[in-house]
């Protein structure tokens, strides 16, 4: 099959580049993971947004050379890790060239005296952490897409990973970042303490700004001695409380999980089967009865929220692991110890080890339980919004509620800081009633995952929250962006991507507002007003 | 001074004129401080300066400095607002054009801080220390350089 007009140009100008065009390599680049796509895939359309071509370049010589060519030809290029991204990060056409940098996992150097490792930016996440605790070292970055995210990916994303409270998220552990910019030049970016960090601008600038080649990220030690707890709590509110004085009072638990009634009552049951294995069927009551179910998400919610879901499922439920040397000075027990006198007076009933002990055992089961709920003809998503303690509240109960009204909703808190905290919701759809023109199953769950995700942005931004704690906005949150970063705002990142991507080739139309919408009409209209 | 405190999320909202010192002063009634040792500087030139004496992020990850903050850039075209948060993932965090850059590109009006309890009690916190080989604070290079100038060029076309 003769390549596609910007690949064939690629090719030939870069010969020595590996390079496809193959139709089964455009459909497996054509998207990320943003669970809408999979409604899109359920309904046939497999690859609707398929790339001209993917390159797989070897070296940050390589990639600025394809920039370059990019650069000099206006080929937009979609930078990619491994696609796991939710948001629509990734959503190229056929002009598009997809840059893998998947082939890009050397150590450059690794330096256990002051304890940093310079990787390129392709490595995978998991074996990375493996060779580094054969080493007696950790990044201690584990977001549950540890399998299928690359380092790259982290560092576009913001990502956050499941120790937070001890290591901080991606933003906190980069020292200094290569990146490929929209010219082609190849730069290194510094952190510094006392002067100007261009990192924290390309961090999480998902693709826009520049190419990241490869991150000089700092390491600790691999912790020796883990203390493990549990406590539940009257309410969910109870628990948050608790994880605001914990952290106020200094105490960094590696892993701080809250979860609501339902979704506490989830974490007792453990996510996977007792032999580790995930069903591969559809979940608990068959999918019919689920489909009809969730047909009246308002009823289910009000049903589970409030006094009578935490009298059935035994209130919220905090998990806490708390990581040390073992030393005097990181004493994870010391730590539990103190946590469990700041605890005892505020409702808090203590559960034992064993929760914290499967949360560790499964923490990565529940991330591939969604194909089953799709086959089910359901979707499921999650949204994941960050407030000062003093909004927590007003966030956790207006977004509840936006969500509650079109689709059945649990939460947890996974991130918290001494000033805020992260809720993540976790909620299951289905099709809403027919309408005109929207007649087939699957558009009519478009319909409802649409308005969903409309409703809750918008909720989060009224409490005072941020639109996304560290899936990134891709283009599924961009319609929302100005109303939380506003006019101003949304100008000084286009002055940015013009400051580092002149011609606008890199990810064009990702976290634009303005950018054309991915969503149904009626739902994400193009213009939004606040 | 106008100052907002936010008791519950331990921030506090000031003004990028006032000084370190009268922050202090005024977080005393509240049984807050800064933890800093607080001087005569305002707090806007003190952020500009890229925070000098403040505990680095690396010394306890989870923690940070500036929660938010209003700055005008240096034309006096916009005034752009990074409302608090604990962390975000929203692009590319505005507060890097401000923290650190010596007013280049804005001068920040008002800023979401960080505060502690005045009287925490004895115990340490438990935080992942930097080790002494790592090199915080190394010389702009030429090509950080050029972005720094184009960056100030595309903010006030």
């Amino acid at each position: 099959m003769a390549d596609s007009p910007p690949l064939a140009e690629l090719t030939r100008a870069l010969p020595d580049v590996r390079s496809s065009s193959d139709p089964a390599d455009r459909v497996a680049y054509a998207r990320d993971l943003w669970p809408r796509h999979h409604l899109a895939v359920r309904a046939g359309n497999v690859a609707e947004h398929r790339p001209a071509g993917v390159v797989w370049p070897t070296s940050t010589e390589e990639v600025a050379r394809v920039v370059r060519w990019a650069h000099d030809t206006g080929t937009p290029v979609v930078p990619f890790g491994a696609g796991s991204g939710v948001c629509a990060g990734v959503l190229p056409n056929e002009r598009m060239i997809v840059l893998d940098l998947k082939r890009m996992t050397r150590w450059r150097e690794l330096d256990e005296r002051a304890r940093t490792l310079d990787v390129e930016a392709g490595h995978m996440g998991l074996p990375l952490e493996e060779d580094l605790n054969r080493r007696g070292l950790t990044l201690g970055h584990f977001p549950s897409s540890i399998l299928c995210s690359t380092v790259g990916g982290w560092v576009a994303a913001r990502s956050a990973g499941q120790c937070s409270g001890k290591y901080g998220k991606i933003e906190d552990m980069v020292l200094a970042l290569e990146c490929v910019t929209g010219t082609g030049q190849i730069v290194t970016l510094r952190h510094r303490t006392s002067g100007p960090n261009l990192i924290p601008l390309v961090v999480g600038s998902e693709g826009t700004l520049a190419v990241v080649t490869s991150a000089k990220l700092r390491l600790h030690p691999k912790p020796e001695a883990r203390a493990f707890a549990a406590f539940s709590f009257p309410t969910t509110e109870h628990g948050w409380e608790a994880m605001r004085a914990l952290f106020q009072a200094g105490l960094r638990p590696a892993v701080a999980r809250l979860y609501d009634p339902f979704d506490a009552m989830l974490a007792r049951r453990g996510a996977v089967k007792k032999d580790g294995a995930d069903s591969g069927g559809t979940p608990g009551l068959g999918a019919a009865a689920l489909r009809s179910l969730l047909r009246r998400p308002g009823a289910i919610n009000e049903l589970l929220e409030g006094s009578f879901g935490s009298a059935v499922f035994g209130g919220s439920l905090l998990v806490l692991i708390f990581e040390g040397d073992g030393s005097a000075s990181g004493d994870p027990d010391a730590d539990l110890a103190r946590a469990r006198r700041i605890l005892e007076p505020m409702k808090a009933r203590w559960e034992g080890e064993g929760p914290a002990q499967k949360w560790l055992l499964h923490r990565y089961s529940v991330s591939y339980r969604q194909a089953p709920v799709f086959a089910a003809g359901l979707f499921s998503d999650t949204m994941e919004v960050a407030a000062p303690w003093s909004k927590l509240s007003a966030l956790y109960d207006g977004v509840r509620r936006a969500l509650g009204a079109h689709v059945f909703v649990m939460a947890h808190m996974s991130h918290a800081y001494p000033d805020g905290c992260c809720i993540y919701f976790s909620f299951a759809g289905t099709a809403g009633p027919p309408e005109p023109g929207r007649e087939g199953w699957d558009a009519r769950c478009e319909a409802t995952y649409d308005r969903a995700w409309r409703a809750a942005l918008a909720a989060a931004v009224e409490a005072g929250g941020t639109l996304a704690h560290h899936h990134g906005a891709g283009r599924s949150k961009a319609p929302r962006l100005s109303t939380e970063l506003g006019d101003a705002g949304i100008g000084a990142v286009k002055a940015l991507m013009r400051a580092f991507d002149p011609k606008g080739i890199l990810n064009p139309g990702n976290l634009m507002p303005d950018a054309p919408s991915p969503y149904v009409d009626d739902a994400h209209p193009k213009a939004v007003t606040v | 001074m106008s100052l907002e405190i936010d008791r519950a999320s331990l921030l506090v909202r000031v003004p990028g004129a006032a000084t370190l010192a009268s922050i202090e002063r005024a977080l005393e009634g509240a049984e807050l401080t800064l933890g800093i040792a607080a001087s005569e500087v305002a707090v806007g030139d003190w952020l500009a300066r890229g925070a000098p004496g403040a505990p680095s992020s690396f010394a306890d990850p989870a923690d940070h400095l500036v929660a938010g903050l209003t700055a005008t850039l240096a034309d006096g075209s916009a005034t752009i607002e990074v409302r608090p948060s604990p962390r975000r993932a929203v692009g590319p965090d505005l507060i890097a054009l401000f923290v650190g850059c010596h007013e280049r590109f804005a001068s920040i009006d008002h800023v979401w801080l960080r505060v502690h309890p005045r009287a925490r009690g004895g115990e340490p916190r438990r935080v992942a220390l930097p080790t002494e080989h790592l090199d915080l604070d190394p010389p702009v290079s030429s090509d950080e350089a050029a972005l720094l100038d184009a960056i100030a060029r595309e903010l006030t076309r």
